[in-house]
């Protein structure tokens, strides 16, 4: 009974060895991937950023509501709801909605300065 | 100012750039401030107008952003000795700025229609009465951001079925689409030797107003010894008894009340 526990137990001891050289290695690939990646300096690839532009052809596939609030920023560049409104000529609110709208579909940016929420042309 | 208005056509030779001239020449005659502008990018043709060999700037500088609107405007009040300023902004005419036109990006395009739509406050403080755009043909860049920015548009055909057709389209696809006040031009009408009686002249422009939705403010016939003069006169201003000019003073008065409407 003895003679056959030493037996198992230098099977496990074996085991586990073999299981330590293969960490060994394993933390030694990792470390040499490691070096490569610090000496090399890869860059990290950026994603490429989608920038929709509002020019005098994009206006034109915009939906009726939608274009003259999005001429009106062409011409400001960066406006409130309000300065939109004064040129329109509709509702702060209406124009704050359709602003939105276009901030949605990425041809706008928002900013805010103090109180006041600013739309800017991308 | 009492307005912007930009000639456009559906494509070439229709005489936009002569209407163009002789407009800005007849509210320049009748005392008025004007500035005519080229922005036909591809073919400039007031350099070869007025015959300007050299300028320093042209229309291209100012879209390019290295000057503004004021060093452009070159003044012919004193060549044509006209009651008003008659102010003229030159598109550059060599092949390298051509090419440069028909490359833009669309950033650069983005740029140009920010600078269009606040040109007319620009002329303003210029004290100028009436700013002519002249565009290039057909659905380019340059020519929507000019009508877009203008306060009115008048868009010069032929009887040619080619341009009712295209004109048709154009409106539908860009006038229609910025709410532009629009006007029809009947250009080069009939012959002037053999005028139409007056039930058909109606019954043919009634047809035209009918295909375009658009109202004609006006239809000059095809006078042989305007297109004679091959651009070496500006009727309105060397000619004031032809019919021609007649037609274009005519025509000055109807778009300023189509304007103040």
């Amino acid at each position: 009974m003895t003679e056959q526990r030493r037996r198992f137990e230098l099977l496990i001891l074996d085991e586990l060895r073999k299981m330590n050289e293969k960490l060994d290695r394993m933390i030694k690939i990792d470390e040499e991937i490691l070096r490569g990646l610090l000496e090399n300096r890869m860059p990290v690839e950026e994603p490429i950023k989608f920038e929709k532009n509002l020019d005098a052809m994009t206006l034109l596939t915009l939906p009726d509501n939608l274009r003259k609030t999005a001429l009106v920023m062409c011409k400001l560049s960066e406006a409130t709801a309000q300065d939109v409104a004064s040129e329109t000529g509709r509702k702060r609110a209406v124009e704050s909605a359709l602003l939105n709208e276009l901030a949605a579909m990425g041809y706008l940016a928002k900013k805010r300065k103090g109180r006041k929420i600013y739309f800017v042309l991308r | 100012m009492n307005g912007v208005v930009s000639i456009h056509s559906s494509r070439g030779g229709t005489g936009k750039s002569l209407i163009a001239v002789n407009l800005a020449a007849t509210y320049a005659k009748q005392g008025m401030n004007v500035s005519l502008i080229d922005f036909d990018f591809r073919a400039p043709s007031l350099n070869t107008v007025f015959d300007i060999s050299k300028m320093e700037y042209s229309v291209n500088d100012f879209l390019n952003g290295q000057c503004p609107i004021e060093d452009v405007l070159i003044d012919l009040s004193g060549k044509y000795r006209t009651k008003g300023k008659f102010f003229i902004g030159v598109a550059d005419p060599s092949l390298e700025a051509i090419r440069d036109m028909i490359s833009k990006s669309r950033k650069w395009e983005i740029e140009a229609l920010k600078k269009l739509l606040n040109l007319k406050s620009d002329l303003d403080n210029l004290k100028i009465n009436y700013a002519i755009y002249d565009t290039s043909p057909g659905i380019l860049y340059s020519s929507i951001n000019a009508v877009t920015s203008s306060d009115l548009s008048l868009i010069v055909l032929t009887l040619d079925k080619l341009d009712i057709k295209g004109t048709q389209r154009m409106i539908r696809d860009i006038y229609d689409a910025f709410e532009k006040k629009t006007l029809i031009l009947v250009n080069k009408a009939f012959p002037e030797m053999t005028p139409l009686s007056e039930d058909e002249n109606k019954r043919m422009l009634h047809r035209i107003e009918s295909e375009l939705k658009k109202k004609i403010i006006c239809e000059i016939p095809c006078f042989c010894d305007v297109l004679a003069a091959s651009r070496n006169t500006i009727f309105a201003l060397e000619k004031p008894e032809h019919a021609f000019t007649e037609s274009l003073e005519a025509l000055a008065q109807e778009l300023t009340k189509a304007m103040n409407t």
